[in-house]
């Protein structure tokens, strides 16, 4: 999959959480709206990590690392976003938090979202 | 005089040998000046085990080390110690000379059981000429637990063991335990208790009631089960469970979370009215129809559904605490030292929710140091059973 190499999404007007160091970059999937987005292959699931790290705590990241069996704590800025992955660490974080967090999580990540 | 104390010490500093120095240092000024005699030791896998193991025997010099790699972080008395690159946690004991100390470790070269009774002659030889254990903490690495208890019994009939099985976050194998003499990807270690002034109470439990759903296990092997009566194991597990767990039995996947709350169970013994269950975590489903679980399912046997909720994963611990201080004779105000063993299950299940464990616990056991381990599987002693290898379960030791 060529990659489109955008650092990050544009920060929501609404987000709550709108410092540049909570803004995660966009992950390189298809979206299934068929609508463009920025798109970045690589670092995403690091921030995203980071800002549920800072979110809701260390504890919560071992219970995301437990739950998915995604290694989470070895992402970095240039891990690749391979999609099984990033389609996986949704569908966890999908059943982990409260609807409100996760639209929250999502305004920081609008590619995720379109991950069913 | 005659003492026996405990004290604990936790980290979440991110290198290892800060992390280490921080809670052997805490736990250490808790002792009065006594010299420590025996370092239980947890630590998640954030930390290089090794290094954990090099820090701790450089801030113990010559003192017997006991632990394992705990999932999700360190239990302490007031809530789980996880930092954004781990959480490491002591519990030390001192005592007078009436109480002692020993440990013992074996790898798997030769083999499970002979692991378990390498250990557990190490144990005897290590410790005081003719006495046997109070107790017995084991930490094995996951896998072949019932095994290395078979060993351990050859050895040690009839004491009682309690600990918990080694685990990292993933379920990736980065799991490790640290023996006296260094840190083992695979093998087991055994601390063990001396002395007969020494009130030891011990207690393991689920915190699940059976349902009427009942089958029986008509194909396994080892700790797969492949078929419930006669049927594809993962389709009768969907027709009890429901579809929270349709995607996983359609194309294979993590069970852990969906069935924390729903293991399945085997009846073993005890009261009729309420037998024990030792509790089987289906952990994978495969499309073929195989469920994986944490310990062996013997063909034969009949597993029935079992069901909790978040109160019956928090609440268990006032059970145990009853049980250890019944047990033991001990008063609360006596307790000196808690050794905590928590299914990563079933605090993954709960998440936050934890915290209400410990602080129940702690007020409890007010003022009494505290140690816990999130598990692969855990280990504990059932009366009129023996000792069992179980999953989802929670095991409390009280000392004093």
């Amino acid at each position: 999959m060529a990659a489109v190499s955008i650092p990050t999404a544009p920060t929501p007007q609404n987000s709550s959480a709108s410092t540049s160091s909570s803004t995660i970059p966009a992950m390189n999937l298809a979206s299934t709206t068929g609508v463009a987005q920025p798109r970045s292959d690589k670092g995403g699931i690091y921030q995203a990590v980071r800002f549920l790290e800072k979110k809701h705590g260390a504890f919560f990241i071992s219970r995301l690392i437990l739950a998915s069996g995604i290694n989470l704590r070895g992402f970095d800025p240039s891990t690749y976003d391979d999609p099984v992955t990033v389609a996986k660490f949704v569908k966890t974080l999908r059943a982990m938090l409260s609807p409100s967090d996760m639209a929250n999580l999502m305004s920081q990540a609008p590619s995720i979202a379109t991950i069913k | 005089m005659s003492f026996f104390i405990t004290s604990a010490g936790y980290s979440t500093a991110e290198d290892a040998s800060t992390a280490i120095q921080e809670a052997v240092t805490t736990a250490k000024d808790g002792l009065s000046g006594n010299a420590p005699k025996l370092c239980i030791l947890a630590a998640t896998m954030d930390h290089e085990a090794a290094q954990v193991h090099k820090e701790i025997r450089a801030a113990l010099p010559g003192v017997p080390i006991h632990g394992a790699t705990t999932s999700l972080g360190v239990l302490g008395r007031n809530g789980v110690v996880m930092g954004s690159n781990g959480g490491v946690g002591v519990l030390l004991f001192a005592s007078s000379d009436d109480a002692a100390f020993s440990t013992g470790s074996s790898d798997f070269a030769d083999g499970p059981k002979a692991a378990g009774n390498k250990a557990a002659s190490q144990i005897v030889a290590n410790g005081p000429s003719g006495k046997t254990p109070r107790l017995l903490f084991i930490a094995a690495t996951p896998g072949k637990e019932e095994q290395v208890l078979e060993g351990i019994h050859d050895v040690l009939p009839g004491v009682p063991i309690f600990g918990g099985s080694a685990a990292d976050h993933a379920i990736q194998g980065d799991w490790s335990i640290f023996t006296n003499n260094d840190a083992k990807k695979e093998g087991v270690t055994l601390a063990a208790i001396f002395g007969d002034e020494i009130r030891v109470g011990a207690a393991i439990e689920g915190p699940y009631e059976p349902t009427a759903n009942k089958a029986r296990i008509t194909a396994s092997s080892g700790r797969t089960v492949k078929a419930l009566d006669n049927r594809p194991a993962t389709e009768v597990l969907h027709s009890w469970i429901g579809d929270a767990i349709a995607d996983q039995i359609r194309e294979g996947g993590n069970l852990l979370m969906q069935t924390a709350l729903n293991p399945i169970g085997i009846a073993r013994g005890g009261a009729d009215d309420k037998p024990f269950h030792v509790l089987l975590h289906p952990a994978h489903a495969y499309p073929q129809g195989n469920v994986d679980v944490f310990a062996e399912a013997p063909e034969g046997a009949t597993v029935c559904l079992m069901s909790g909720t978040g109160d019956s994963l928090v609440n268990i611990v006032d059970r145990l605490v009853d049980r250890c201080i019944d047990a033991s004779k001990l008063r609360v105000e006596d307790a000196r030292g808690a050794f905590l063993i928590y299914c990563a299950g079933c605090a993954g299940a709960l998440g936050n929710r934890i915290d209400e464990v410990l602080a129940r616990l702690s007020s409890r056991l007010p003022n009494v140091p505290l140690l816990g381990f999130c598990t692969f599987g855990e280990q504990g002693h059932v009366p009129q059973i023996g000792n069992v290898h179980t999953n989802l379960s929670v095991a409390l030791v009280v000392v004093g």
